[in-house]
């Protein structure tokens, strides 16, 4: 059960609503598209929604709203807040050369967190986690030294455009098989997580809706 | 194709929600399990928790998203209880819309279930992603939402309040940035996770690296964590029913059955056209 | 066309948070932070412009007659009643228990089952796939039908195998195959992000 409902007539209203827009999506499947279309509309409408309401509430009211409500002169600086939010807002009304100030602010955030992340997080320690030790039994460090070499050809595959050499050609191929084959073997997970989606939803219909096996 | 096999294909789905909803609906068989009574990964999240220090301080990053929610619904809710019934004192906040309105339904469930409503805490929203991720490490701003003693101790020590960090991840944010962003910003804290399965491939090599103290990634190392747990009072927190393994069965069986007939026929297909060149 | 004044804006903040996570200073950590919350308060912005972009655009939609204007009245409805339902006076915002109730009685069924149709449409993608005649397209699936046979939720010394087989497999092909996709994943991303902070590649391209 999902126990997102509680046992109030708002509650049993929400169950009701609930299960109805589960079988309008799930009608997708005999071929009733067009009631399905408006179900994604809906679904677009709800989630911007909330979108706008959470900016909104939890983000420029408490820290630029409020505190400007609270001492309008006091902290200048939120105003300039204002100004970028403002102007980050009306991005696809304002000119190009406006509308690029908060654009140029989130990208030059996002490459210096990529590069900061990639590097300090993952690359040195995956690199790291990579490298075989002794210590271990003979079984452990030759398990090791097979993944090691799995994870060197899946990373020349993954990087080589074009190989140059036989050698180096031969490993981007068979790293590009190996990427492949992991690949599918994601494919299968991504099968299992729809399917137990699938079965929730079943479930709900069943338990929370028509109250059976309970 | 012709008209029979048309017709099957386009009542297959049918056929296969009405399978899945009579064996939702049959008796547990006793052949059948979810867990995995040596779980590894259910162990180590089991030792990762018995190793924080009493009436823990732990920050939930709550970010599931609506497609793999179901998956990681029931762990994430035993993980909570879990947290609560070691007198754990939880903060909310997430970094995605979708999390964030799957983090207010879950404190909403909590209030609903008793639980103590001063040990929980809701940060809320932080939009920007790695931005926001960074933002966290710098200062925590809750008091705009609850002026209680543990908003306060948190709003003093921002992230350095906190004993240990839970994500609950899903497609758009997973442990991956929190590993990349929120770790080497702080001490030794560790990271705990819960993520669906298609994570696995990001969450995997972090496990590996001991990046991640722990983390529960699949189906059955969720189940398992679940079966071991204890939880007396508070059990009233966590779904009153397990999934039932008949329709996951019968449907993996249907997808097994689906793919391997058309790569057994693709491999015939292989097979014949290989023995006719070499015929020719 | 490239702008210098928004190229150098880019390389200015990242390079100002870039050096603020590998250098402790107090007056740079200070100056990062305000960076920090510009990003974090443009994302906001950013969200709203998106929003805002999609009602205007369904509002024209509707006023205009084009389209499906059925699908632009539910697009405007749903943004509306929440909006309505987390900002009208007296409102607890998110927690308020009309967006409660729109979030559990629309929100998650809809995006939940509609993912869930997707078990059907990934199996027949999975099918097609093959129907591309490549050794690809039958690697692809044999791997997906390998673990979704070790992922069968049986009990006994059969499941027993299954989830020794899964982990092992995890541990070593598949987890190996992960690592190498992770940290070429995070190369591409340094080396690219590496190139905005350069100048290399432009804020506006």
């Amino acid at each position: 059960m999902s126990d997102f409902f509680g046992t109030t007539t708002a509650d049993t209203i929400a169950t009701w609503i609930a299960a109805i827009v589960t079988l309008i999506v799930l009608g997708a499947l005999i071929g009733e598209r067009r009631v399905f279309g408006w179900s994604q509309h809906l679904l677009a409408g709800l989630a911007t929604g909330f979108l706008a309401l959470i900016a909104l509430t939890e983000v420029i009211g408490p820290r630029l709203v409020q505190p400007l409500a609270a001492d309008p002169t006091g902290r200048p600086e939120l105003w300039a807040g204002v100004a970028l939010v403002a102007t980050a807002a009306g991005a696809p009304w304002l000119p190009r050369q406006l509308s690029m100030i908060p654009a140029s602010i989130a990208i030059g955030a996002l490459a210096a967190f990529a590069l900061g992340g990639a590097v300090i997080g993952t690359l040195l320690p995956q690199i790291d986690a990579s490298i075989v030790r002794q210590g271990g039994s003979l079984g452990t460090t030759v398990a090791g030294a097979s993944a090691a070499v799995v994870t060197a050809l899946v990373l020349i595959g993954f990087l080589h455009g074009r190989p140059r050499g036989r050698l180096v050609t031969t490993a981007a191929a068979t790293g590009r098989w190996l990427l492949i084959g992991g690949l599918g073997g994601w494919l299968g997970f991504l099968i299992v997580s729809r399917l137990i989606l699938l079965v929730d939803r079943i479930a709900f219909l069943l338990g929370d809706w028509l109250g059976l096996g309970r | 194709m012709n008209d029979h096999s048309r017709a099957l294909t386009r009542a297959a789905p049918i056929l296969l929600i009405i399978g899945l909803a009579i064996a939702w609906q049959a008796p547990d068989v006793g052949w059948l399990r979810l867990s995995d009574a040596e779980s590894k990964r259910a162990e180590l999240m089991t030792s990762a928790l018995d190793a924080l220090p009493d009436q823990p301080r732990v920050l939930i990053g709550y970010d599931p998203d609506l497609g793999t929610y179901a998956e990681i619904r029931q762990t994430a809710r035993a993980l909570l209880a879990d947290l609560l019934a070691r007198d754990g004192r939880l903060a909310f906040v997430s970094l995605t819309a979708e999390g964030r309105a799957l983090a207010s339904a879950e404190l909403a469930r909590l209030g609903r279930g008793e639980a103590n409503p001063t040990r929980l805490l809701d940060v809320g929203f932080i939009p920007g992603a790695e931005a926001g991720l960074v933002g966290l490490t710098r200062d925590i701003r809750a008091g705009q939402l609850d002026d209680g003693a543990f908003t306060r101790e948190v709003e003093l020590e921002g992230i350095g309040a906190f004993d240990a960090i839970v994500v609950i991840g899903g497609n758009d944010l997973g442990p991956r940035s929190w590993v990349e962003q929120v770790m080497p910003r702080i001490g030794d804290v560790p990271l705990l996770s819960v993520t669906p399965i298609v994570l696995l491939p990001e969450v995997e090599p972090y496990l590996a690296g001991e990046q991640l103290a722990a983390g529960l990634t699949t189906p059955r190392d969720g189940a398992a964590y679940r079966e071991s747990l204890e939880l007396g009072n508070l059990s009233r927190l966590v779904e009153s029913t397990e999934p039932r393994p008949l329709p996951l069965l019968l449907g993996m069986l249907v997808a097994v059955a689906v793919l391997g007939q058309a790569l057994g026929a693709r491999m015939l297909e292989h097979l014949r056209s290989a023995g006719s060149r070499s015929i020719g | 066309m490239r702008r210098p004044t928004l190229t150098a804006l880019v390389v200015i903040i990242g390079l100002l948070l870039l050096a603020d996570t590998l250098v402790v200073n107090a007056a740079l950590s200070q100056l990062a932070g305000v960076a920090v919350d510009a990003a974090i308060l443009v994302a906001a912005g950013a969200a709203l412009a998106g929003v805002a972009a999609l009602g205007v655009r369904r509002v024209q939609d509707l006023w205009r007659q084009r389209g499906d204007p059925i699908g632009a009245v539910f697009v405007i409805a749903g943004m509306a009643a929440m909006l309505a339902a987390g900002l009208r006076p007296g409102s607890a915002g998110t927690t308020d228990p009309a967006v409660q109730w729109l979030v559990a009685a629309l929100l998650v069924p809809i995006g939940a089952t509609l993912f869930g149709l997707l078990f059907v449409t990934t199996l027949g993608a999975a099918r097609r796939a093959l129907a591309t005649r490549t050794r690809e397209g039958i690697l692809l699936v044999a791997g997906a039908l390998v673990t979704t046979v070790l992922l069968l939720p049986l009990s006994g010394s059969a499941g027993a195998g299954l989830a020794d087989a899964a982990t092992w497999s995890l541990a070593f092909p598949i987890g190996a195959v992960f690592r190498g996709l992770l940290i070429g994943i995070a190369l591409l991303s340094a080396v690219y992000a590496a190139r905005v902070l350069l100048g290399i590649r432009a804020a506006d391209e």
